[in-house]
């Protein structure tokens, strides 16, 4: 019951005019963020988290819902009218979404992935409000050595799971957490790091880090393959000619079983959308009577890949509110603002009397009943034409929104330096396969999974065996030692595979 | 075994690694510095391991992706982002921002010259009046534009 009351106060609570309009504004600015290629929704978080300092959190976090789901959105646009992702959870989008687009349907693509994504995102939202609350009393139980597993375990899923290559995710949240213990330490008061910097003291602040590390590297890419040239063609595009049919039925079916893909995998730290768009879209051809017609324009194909990345959205924020283990690199930035404004994962997070953390789940419900309002018509009219605007010139505005974003902080150019170097950083990172999200994450938990693990052994007289003693450590330590071990487990599988195969 | 971009990013991270440790052991005390040593060992440890296994060949690598797609406009795009960072203090937010978006995109090869001046002063004002009075965050002042408007009064 406190839970429905709890629920019912977020909504009255998101239902002010004031928290709507952010949430409006926020999936106006996550289309348009999404439409243009290489500008992720984590981009796009990063460009718009200095602007909400001082801010009421809740209005923060409802724009930032709404640019998150706006975004993830706005991926398809390119994805569709030129067959390129706006956003990596849009690859699946590009097989069918085009194809329908040269075949003059591309106003029914975009309807059918917005149409999707809304649906998808508020069935996951709603997941997100019921699953959430409960989940976050399992850590209730919780001790310093549990929250210091439960932080390494969250780094491991992300490190391995996510990107191509195991090493490289664990190099990223390694330095991730060498760059956490910079500034003053808060046991002994000595500062790591500093190298007597009065700015260094307090450490990197995080949003100039995210700043950096996501949107420089994004604009300096554009910048330099961009030809200059805009798409004058896409208006004939827009338009369309071709005669179509809704499947409702078959859409319907898609859509249910692509958002429960999708869910189930967002919830998993490191899979995300993308892995989810994939799966549903595989799932959505084999269950097909018409497994022939995917790849070349199949409406249902749009729908599942949507579906999917859509509902892994609110997914991945199912750990990350509760145990404060982000399933995606975009949860791990909405983390990081919840942190920023005050708010900390876990149960404590759910009893907040202001109600902010309800208030901001019903915002990621509308944020995505916005899309089905301006999904179809607006993206379709008005957010393609997004792509018509020269790179050379957005870029440079996206890298001067860094500057007034980590100038603003302190009005000195310190910190404006510092994201610069955290650009360079993010760029080497992004050419070199590093992924970015376990440096953040690390970031995130560094100072926690320290500040636990010293007061772990602080409790157990400096016994290491303390870490160990309860089965709820031994439970989280071998869920870590199989994540650690689940790359060489699927190395061996795959080289049995092959063998077997020769033979 | 063949020079690959991660054989040079493991051995930068091993040396970035190494003076973390050095200095975490020579100016830190034992119980501040546990923790950072702890991290700059795994640095080298983790490194070490991606500059001695064989290359995978995965990611950009096999899609024969090379660091930069054009080293002269990356480097262009890096060395004016870093001098409008430096020169929007001391020539104020507008200025700079209008100067840096024109000369970024026509060193890039962006040539409709109307269209970009239009839009560099469009935005760089919009920017200005948004966040400096609406929302009141501070950004730098400018000599040249508040001298222009003192001139107008």
């Amino acid at each position: 019951m406190e839970v429905l009351s709890h629920i019912l106060d977020g909504f009255l609570l998101i239902m002010q005019p004031y928290y709507l309009f952010a949430v409006i504004l926020g999936v106006g600015i996550g289309i348009l963020v999404g439409a243009v290629p290489g500008l992720t929704s984590s981009v796009g978080i990063a460009l718009f988290i200095p602007i909400t300092f001082g801010m009421d959190p809740l209005f923060a976090l409802a724009l930032m819902a709404g640019i998150d789901n706006g975004a993830n959105y706005g991926g398809a646009v390119p994805a569709i009218l030129l067959r390129i992702p706006g956003t990596p959870s849009a690859v699946c989008t590009t097989f069918d979404g085009h194809p329908m687009a040269q075949k003059g349907l591309a106003g029914y693509a975009l309807k059918i992935g917005a149409l999707s994504s809304a649906s998808a995102g508020m069935m996951s939202a709603i997941v997100l409000l019921l699953l959430a609350p409960s989940l976050a009393r399992i850590t209730l139980s919780f001790g310093p050595a549990e929250y210091f597993w439960l932080s390494v375990l969250g780094l491991s899923a992300v490190a391995v799971l996510l990107g191509t290559d195991p090493i490289k995710g664990m190099l990223s949240a390694a330095f991730g957490l060498l760059i956490a213990t910079v500034g003053s330490d808060m046991v002994t008061g000595y500062e790591r790091f500093t190298f007597g910097s009065l700015e260094m003291i307090e450490g990197f602040p995080l949003v100039v880090v995210l700043v950096g590390l996501f949107a420089l590297p994004a604009a300096w890419r554009a910048i330099e393959t961009s030809t200059g040239e805009t798409k004058n063609d896409l208006f004939a595009m827009l338009r369309g000619n071709g005669e179509f049919v809704w499947p409702w039925r078959r859409l319907t079916t898609t859509i249910m079983k692509s958002t429960g893909v999708g869910i189930f995998f967002g919830i998993l730290p490191g899979v995300g959308g993308t892995a989810a768009g994939f799966i549903a879209y595989n799932e959505a051809r084999r269950s097909s009577p018409n497994p022939e017609d995917f790849g070349k324009g199949e409406p249902t194909g749009v729908a599942a890949a949507e579906a999917a990345n859509s509902a892994a959205n609110s997914g991945a924020m199912v750990p990350a509110l509760t145990l404060g283990i982000p399933g995606s690199a975009s949860a791990a930035l909405m983390l990081g603002v919840l942190i920023i404004h005050g708010l900390q994962p876990g149960p404590d997070l759910f009893s907040d009397p202001n109600g902010v953390i309800w208030g901001y789940m019903w915002a990621m419900f509308f944020a995505s009943l916005m899309l089905l309002a301006s999904g179809g018509q607006v993206a379709t009219r008005v957010f393609g034409q997004v792509l018509r605007l020269p790179p050379l010139i957005l870029m440079p505005i996206i890298i001067s929104m860094t500057f007034i974003g980590s100038y603003t902080i302190t009005q000195g150019t310190f910190h404006v330096y510092v994201m610069f170097a955290f650009g360079l950083i993010g760029y080497a990172m992004d050419r070199l396969d590093f992924p970015t999200a376990p440096l953040v994450l690390a970031l995130v938990l560094g100072d926690k999974a320290e500040s636990s693990l010293r007061t772990a052994m602080l409790l157990g007289q400096g016994d290491p065996m303390t870490l160990i003693a309860r089965p709820l450590s031994l439970a989280i330590v071998a869920i870590i030692t199989f994540i650690l071990l689940f790359p060489l487990l699927r190395a061996v599988r795959d080289r049995r595979k092959r063998l077997r195969g020769e033979s | 075994m063949t020079f690959s971009q991660d054989r040079i990013a493991a051995i930068v991270l091993i040396l970035f690694g190494g003076c973390a440790y050095w200095v975490a052991q020579t100016s830190l005390p034992s119980r501040a510095g546990a923790m950072p040593s702890t991290v700059a060992i795994l640095i080298m440890a983790l490194a070490a391991v991606l500059l001695l296994r064989p290359s995978r060949n995965v990611g950009k690598e096999q899609e024969n992706e090379t660091f930069a797609a054009s080293w002269p406009r990356l480097l262009k795009a890096v060395a004016l982002t870093l001098l409008y960072f430096a020169v929007a203090v001391p020539l104020g937010f507008v200025t700079a921002t209008f100067l840096f978006i024109v000369s970024i995109a026509f060193l890039a090869g962006y040539r409709n010259i109307r269209f970009l001046f239009a839009s560099a002063l469009v935005f760089s004002v919009t920017a200005k009046i948004v966040f400096g009075q609406i929302l009141g965050l501070r950004l730098p002042e400018d000599l040249i534009v508040n001298l222009l408007l003192g001139a107008m009064v």
